[in-house]
């Protein structure tokens, strides 16, 4: 269906949380919406117009919300644009809301500024419960979640978080809010009843007496309008941007090469061919330091300003990043040992294996229990045993990893200013002040689109280290990463181990479920199979040492708990002589009217019962993340002896699809990212360190094995609304296991794949 | 189901945030030149800053 009704629920939800959320930017700006700048002297808003709305004739309308002279609106977005389409979506949904001429629309960053933290998108996600609490109690938690987010730095763009969070519960809201306040203005001018204007692309209508205006001016005195923190929002038969593929803010400056991603950062008053570059190398081994460091040729090499033995790190600066690199090459140093007994990835594994022995069918932390899994089990007219194996991960963005710093002292004090890509501004901030020993608020971090990410700049590790680098300098430095370096020495999606006992009945059906694993990160659920009515039911973690550094990559668990949990499933399926599409219908449980549309769309797109050539086959696998439900069903060729994909095909339920063509994007993307890692993705450890290092060895799907994919959307109406830049990448390395197993009969269990058939 | 991701990322970091970073200096600070300035020994033809298109490694 391509329009839901709008739920009652739904509405009077998004309707308190709309009290709420700006209730909690009340709290940042001072105890209002952000209106009057200048009005209300000591409030933040004076804070925020230089920070957002400094050219000439802006008006800032509310902190989302600027309107220019030439009617231009802009969209003041909180996260950061790293390919997924957040900037034009949440644009989107707050032009809907605002009826903004859309090719008048604009986007622009949030700054770096505690003003900007989406604590309203923490509290959902951490504490649901609140957004029913009674009304005497909503100061307390708007008072806690703010400090809390601030304290936390909570600008965090993850977690297929944009869209249904901050997208659903603040830019909309936002947009109606702005709406409000603009017709209120007109109407005082007009001396008409504000339920006599109407608004349309960016114009103020008052039919009976023919005025009308552009937005732009009455966007001052709105400003001074006051606030209703419960607009009405748009019911979806109303919509008008929201559901539709509009078009991509983004683009232009990407095609044209006149988009700034933090490669590009360039320092107002410095000559770019004054700016000097550092390349870096840490230790191999995780853990260990530089002990020693010979840089006697490398001072002599062309270029080279500084060489730095920072301890967990050598960094060379110089005029370039090639001369740099070239010097960097030549210095020599020794490392501390390693403590860590594990050495290779058979050590790796030895570990992992040693804590499930030691878990048994009974021991570890629990993560989901129902009946009894251990008894069924020994009790079940057929047994089914499988363990499965995932190895680490390296996020292997486009863009490598780089930041730009420049500390220097002032009249001030030390004052540092960092250009870099990162999810989470906030928090480089806090890190980068935590390097220097200086307070974050004489920090600025600029940061522009960033070339992707998957999880990898969720993390600060480069950012302390430019910060260190440009301390010890006292000159802008910008340092790059090599693909090697980030490749081999920087936080990975963890490798682990899990076991499954099946019991099934004597009629086929899984009746006892006992699994043990070593890895549990996030999200808590990803591990339990919880769509599927399994009478005994036993899910838990053994925790074992992990030698590389754990870092969220693309779905986190869902990454390896997709590819354990229903490839199980399929595998008793298979016990049973079952149809695997069929057997997973037959054993969803309550509430899964979602998962049976999904599944019952993909078996129909692919045309699922159609007899299969020899040497072919397909399989199925359904994953629920992130709020979206995907079923992904892949066609696989093995004539040749090695796996050919030939079609994806995926059937997703994310509640209600903003944009249908930045979803499928995403869902593509997803998809392309859990193929490569199925069929390639690896890293190894040799002598305490990680093997790979550059796509010659961590190899990416290229284009020419990229299978047809086709995505639908269902667009059920269930709310919360689901995320869309992870949740296809779990179910297709499943899929794809399953696949090769139905045209070879060989159970792959561990990933990667493509080394299985040299 | 619900995901935290968000929330866990957060309190991890105002986990860190309480315990404070520490500072560290450089071990060893080797200061052959400074930007614009040419090391008495470094070779006149030096690269363009910024222009690396030889990056063997990406």
């Amino acid at each position: 269906m391509s329009e839901l009704e709008t739920k009652k629920s739904e509405r009077s939800a998004a309707a308190k949380w709309s009290r709420r959320g700006f209730i909690g930017a009340g709290v940042l700006a001072g105890g209002a919406l952000l209106i009057g700048v200048g009005v209300r002297p000591g409030n933040p808003v004076g804070k925020l117009a230089p920070l957002v709305a400094g050219g000439e004739g802006e008006q800032l309308v509310n902190s989302w919300v600027k309107i220019g002279a030439d009617n231009i609106i802009t969209a003041i977005v909180p996260h950061c644009e790293m390919g997924q389409g957040a900037h034009s979506v949440l644009a989107q949904m707050l032009a809907d809301e605002l009826d903004a001429d859309w090719s008048m629309v604009e986007v622009m960053q949030a700054p770096t500024d505690g003003s900007y933290i989406i604590s309203d998108t923490a509290r959902l996600f951490a504490a649901p419960f609140t957004m029913n609490a009674a009304d005497w109690l909503e100061p307390t938690w708007d008072g806690l979640f703010t400090q809390l987010g601030r304290l936390a730095d909570v600008m965090i763009t993850g977690g297929s978080s944009s869209i249904r969070s901050t997208g659903q519960y603040q830019m909309r809201i936002a947009g109606a809010a702005a709406r409000k306040m603009l017709v209120g203005a007109a109407a005082d001018e007009w001396g008409v009843p504000p339920g006599e204007i109407v608004t349309r692309d960016s114009t103020l209508i008052h039919e009976v007496s023919g005025k009308s205006a552009p937005y732009a001016q009455f966007a001052a005195a709105a400003a001074e309008q006051p606030m209703d923190s419960s607009p009405a929002l748009k019911d979806p038969k109303n919509y008008r941007l929201m559901g539709k593929s509009k078009r991509r803010t983004d683009i232009p400056a990407k095609v044209t090469g006149k988009a700034d991603f933090g490669m590009d950062a360039k320092i107002p008053g410095f000559d770019p061919a004054d700016l000097s570059y550092a390349a870096v190398r840490r230790p191999p081994v995780p853990g260990t330091s530089v002990t020693a460091m010979d840089a006697e040729a490398a001072k002599n090499m062309p270029g080279v300003q500084q060489i730095l033995n920072m301890s967990s790190f050598i960094a060379v600066v110089a005029d370039g990043y090639w001369n740099a690199s070239q010097a960097l090459n030549a210095v020599t140093a020794e490392y501390s040992q390693s403590k860590s007994p594990i050495k290779t990835t058979a050590d790796q594994f030895a570990a992992f294996a040693k804590a499930l022995d030691d878990a048994g069918d009974d021991g570890g932390d629990m993560a989901a229990s129902r009946g009894d899994a251990a008894s069924t089990f020994d009790n079940a007219p057929t047994k089914l045993e499988a363990e499965y194996k995932a190895p680490f991960l390296a996020h292997a963005p486009m863009e490598p990893v780089n930041c730009t710093a420049w500390v220097r002292d002032t009249d001030e004090g030390a004052k540092c200013d960092i250009w870099t890509s990162t999810q989470v501004p906030l928090m480089a901030r806090s890190a980068a002040a935590g390097a220097l020993g200086i307070d974050a608020d004489d920090i600025t971090v600029h940061h522009p689109f960033l070339g992707g990410a998957f999880g990898r700049r969720l993390e600060n590790d480069y950012v302390t280290m430019a910060a260190r680098i440009a301390k010890a300098t006292g000159y802008p430095v910008k340092m790059i990463w090599s693909r090697e370096e980030d490749t081999q020495k920087a936080l990975y999606r963890p490798a682990d181990l899990s076991r499954f006992k099946g019991g099934l009945d004597a009629d086929g059906k899984l009746v006892a479920y006992n699994n043990v694993f070593t890895q549990r990160h996030d999200p808590a659920e990803a591990s339990v199979p919880g769509i599927y009515n399994i009478p005994n039911t036993s899910v838990r973690v053994a925790p074992a040492e992990l030698h590389l550094p754990f870092s969220a990559w693309r779905s986190v668990d869902h990454s390896q708990q997709g590819f354990f949990i229903e490839s199980f499933i399929d595998e008793a399926a298979h016990a049973a002589g079952a149809d695997p599409l069929e057997y997973r219908l037959a054993m969803l449980g309550d509430n899964t009217e979602r998962h049976k549309a999904v599944l019952e769309k993909v078996a129909e797109m692919s045309d699922w019962n159609a007899p299969r050539a020899k040497g072919t086959g397909k399989g199925v696998a359904i994953v629920e993340s992130f709020g979206t439900v995907a079923a992904e069903l892949i066609e696989v060729d093995l004539t040749s002896g090695k796996p050919k994909l030939l079609n994806v095909w995926t059937a997703t339920d994310a509640g209600y699809v903003m944009n249908p063509d930045g979803f499928r994007n995403q869902i593509e993307g997803g998809i392309v990212f859990g193929l490569t890692a199925a069929l390639y993705g690896e890293i190894d450890l040799v002598d305490g360190a990680a093997k790979q290092s550059n796509f010659h060895d961590y190899k990416m799907l290229r284009m020419d094995e990229t299978p047809a994919i086709e995505v639908a959307i269902i667009n059920s109406g269930a709310v919360p609304v689901g995320g869309a830049g992870e949740p296809g990448t779990p179910p297709a390395a499943p899929a794809l296991a399953n696949a090769i197993f139905a045209a070879s009969g060989k159970r792959l269990r561990e990933m990667p794949f493509a080394k299985q058939f040299t | 189901m619900r995901n935290i991701s968000i929330a866990a990322l957060a309190i991890s970091t105002l986990a860190l945030s309480a315990c404070g970073s520490e500072v560290e200096e450089p071990v060893e600070q080797i200061i052959v030149a400074q930007p614009g300035e040419a090391a008495s020994y470094a070779t006149p033809d030096k690269t363009p800053a910024g222009d690396a298109p030889e990056q063997a490694a990406e």
